[in-house]
């Protein structure tokens, strides 16, 4: 659409009084999410990856690829995470050339706050292979491929679902004659390892404050209309790890309660889908190599 | 050739050296070949494909929906989802005060007191520029700004050209089906346009919509996606027959693939029964 972004004065007034009874422009009442669909392992040149689409709108596409690289002085016994998100012109005109540098910085930075804080439950310590020397590098890129609203939900949907599907190549490391630290990548997909803990990976639910009330998934016109946005990401015991909150709005102490516990219960019904569905994932890859067909190498030997 | 024929990108359209290669194709050694997904057509000797999936082309007459997008001297840009942004003249809209009074320098000034960024019209295609861009013109009550409703978007090639593209569903809710994908769905107005105010006609509030209206308001524009999800040709026949066939559901499941599935596969049975 060339008129991306703009909203009349009367479609406002239509959503917020529609916010107030309940009822929703495609009918769902306030905190009624559009059932994501995710797909897992689509990319055969990444060590996981996952896609997110949420209604006929939002369509994201997430990439994991173990990379070698320099431990961090700071933190030498850890691997890292490299977190890039970028919105693909086909989404939008006004993406085109650099229209969207400021929001893939922002989805970026929502993304790697979501997964490196204390809370992010990822054990870096596995990523790490000689301390400070070497380590893995988790390189996470994201590609907005679609922009229907709520695409930081669907980034973090998809950015676990990667998570859960990535596997790192086993090392072994040897001591040299003259004591330093050398170490062999294991080209065999079968010894590679999955995640450490990321069940833990929290997910976000984004609650957008329209007129007096809020709506959890906002579409992409709701989005346009809402004063206020709060960012909620809460992992699989249920516990809130973080929250942000984005636009010039306020919001009001009971409401942010409100949000809050409703983002709370949405994220919940998510995380068992999700993990349900990484189970079965699981299952049909293992049944896969049963029956002897052939599995992907590890991307760095790709 | 066949009547009708798709074909998809690489896919030989013809072998015959005596075609012309025309917009969607290119030559491939003796081959014309199609660099687009669409349906092949011919004209003498001149062969083109006609993309499915493409921005709206558009003709003269045609009922269109669009938003505002700029405001410039004596006239708006309108984004109608073509490939350059439409033109709404000052002196192509009905003024509050005389049909036909002339456009004085106040209009000139006062042009965001009429249409502003953002807002949504219905017009008519009533000319092209020379660089392909459209004019519109909203001279007759039918036509102006859009209020108490929302946009549903659809690609443009889906909408069916028809005697009328205004419609009422369910006593209730007006649908515009905007031939450039655009659908506006919104309450009907309690009152005719002939009986408006003149400053009503441009007014950015809307009537009070009831829960009921809303419901069904957002019903339509889930048939609406329905549809198009499946790639149906869009008219007021089969979305008439999507709502009704919708009636015994949830609005909020007509979300889910398998009540999309079942109530558009219902929708087309009768209305191909309907046009025999």
């Amino acid at each position: 659409m060339a008129s991306f972004g703009l909203v009349s004065q009367v479609e406002r007034d239509f959503v917020e009084r529609g916010v107030d009874v309940g009822i929703r422009a495609d009918g769902r009442a306030r905190d009624d999410y559009r059932p994501p669909r995710v797909e897992l392992g689509l990319v055969s040149q990444s060590d996981g990856s996952a896609r997110c689409q949420l209604g006929d709108g939002t369509d994201v596409l997430v990439s994991v690829r173990c990379e070698l690289g320099q431990a961090d002085p700071a933190a030498d016994d850890r691997g890292r995470l490299a977190v890039s998100v970028e919105c693909s012109p086909s989404a939008s005109q006004r993406f085109e050339g650099r229209g969207a540098d400021d929001l893939n910085t922002e989805l970026s930075e929502a993304v790697t706050r979501a997964l490196t804080g204390p809370q992010s439950g990822l054990n870096l310590r596995q990523l790490c292979i000689v301390p400070g020397m070497h380590c893995w590098v988790l390189n996470i890129d994201a590609i907005v491929l679609n922009y229907g609203g709520n695409v930081v939900d669907a980034l973090l949907i998809a950015t676990r679902a990667a998570l859960a599907d990535t596997r790192v190549p086993r090392t072994v490391v040897q001591e040299m004659e003259d004591g330093a630290m050398d170490f062999e990548v294991d080209d065999d997909v079968e010894n590679a390892q999955p995640l450490e803990h990321v069940h833990n990976v929290p997910l976000c639910v984004t609650a957008n404050k329209i007129g007096a009330g809020y709506v959890l998934d906002a579409t992409l016109t709701e989005e346009l209309c809402a004063s206020a946005r709060l960012h909620v990401t809460v992992n699989s015991s249920g516990q809130v790890c973080a929250a942000q909150k984005s636009g010039d709005g306020a919001i009001e102490p009971s409401l942010l309660m409100a949000m809050l516990q409703a983002a709370k219960e949405q994220a919940r019904r998510l995380l068992e889908q999700q993990d349900e569905q990484i189970r079965r994932h699981e299952t049909e890859i293992a049944a896969k190599r049963a029956r002897g067909e052939p599995v992907k190498r590890p991307s760095i030997f790709v | 050739m066949s009547e009708q024929t798709f074909v998809t990108p690489a896919e030989v359209v013809t072998s015959d050296p005596s075609f012309m290669r025309g917009h969607g194709t290119y030559q491939e050694g003796k081959d014309i070949v199609s660099a687009v997904a669409g349906v092949v057509e011919q004209v003498n000797k001149l062969v083109t494909v006609r993309p499915l999936r493409t921005r709206y082309g558009g003709e003269i007459g045609d009922v269109v929906v669009g938003r505002i997008t700029e405001v410039a001297q004596k006239r708006w840009k309108v984004d109608v989802n073509a490939r350059q942004d439409g033109v709404l003249l000052l002196s192509s809209v009905n003024l509050p005060g005389g049909v036909q009074r002339r456009k004085s320098e106040s209009d000139e000034l006062q042009m965001r007191k009429f249409f502003t960024e953002g807002d949504m019209v219905v017009a008519e295609a009533q000319a092209f520029f020379q660089d392909g861009a459209m004019s519109l013109h909203t001279r007759s009550l039918k036509y102006g700004k859009l209020r108490n409703g929302t946009l549903v978007v659809v690609p443009p090639s889906l909408v069916l050209r028809s005697r009328s593209h205004f419609h009422t569903i369910a006593n209730s809710v007006e649908v515009i089906l905007g031939l450039n994908g655009y659908i506006w769905v919104c309450k009907r107005a309690t009152k005719a346009p002939e009986e408006m105010d003149p400053d009503e006609l441009y007014a950015n509030v809307n009537e009070d919509i009831s829960n009921q209206e809303r419901e069904t308001i957002a019903r339509v524009c889930n048939c609406l996606q329905a549809l198009s999800k499946r790639l149906i040709p869009i008219d007021y026949t089969v979305l008439a027959f999507a709502y009704e066939a919708s009636l015994d559901r949830e609005t909020k499941e007509l979300l889910e693939p398998e009540v999309i599935e079942a109530v558009t596969t219902e929708a087309v049975a009768r209305a191909a029964m309907v046009n025999e």
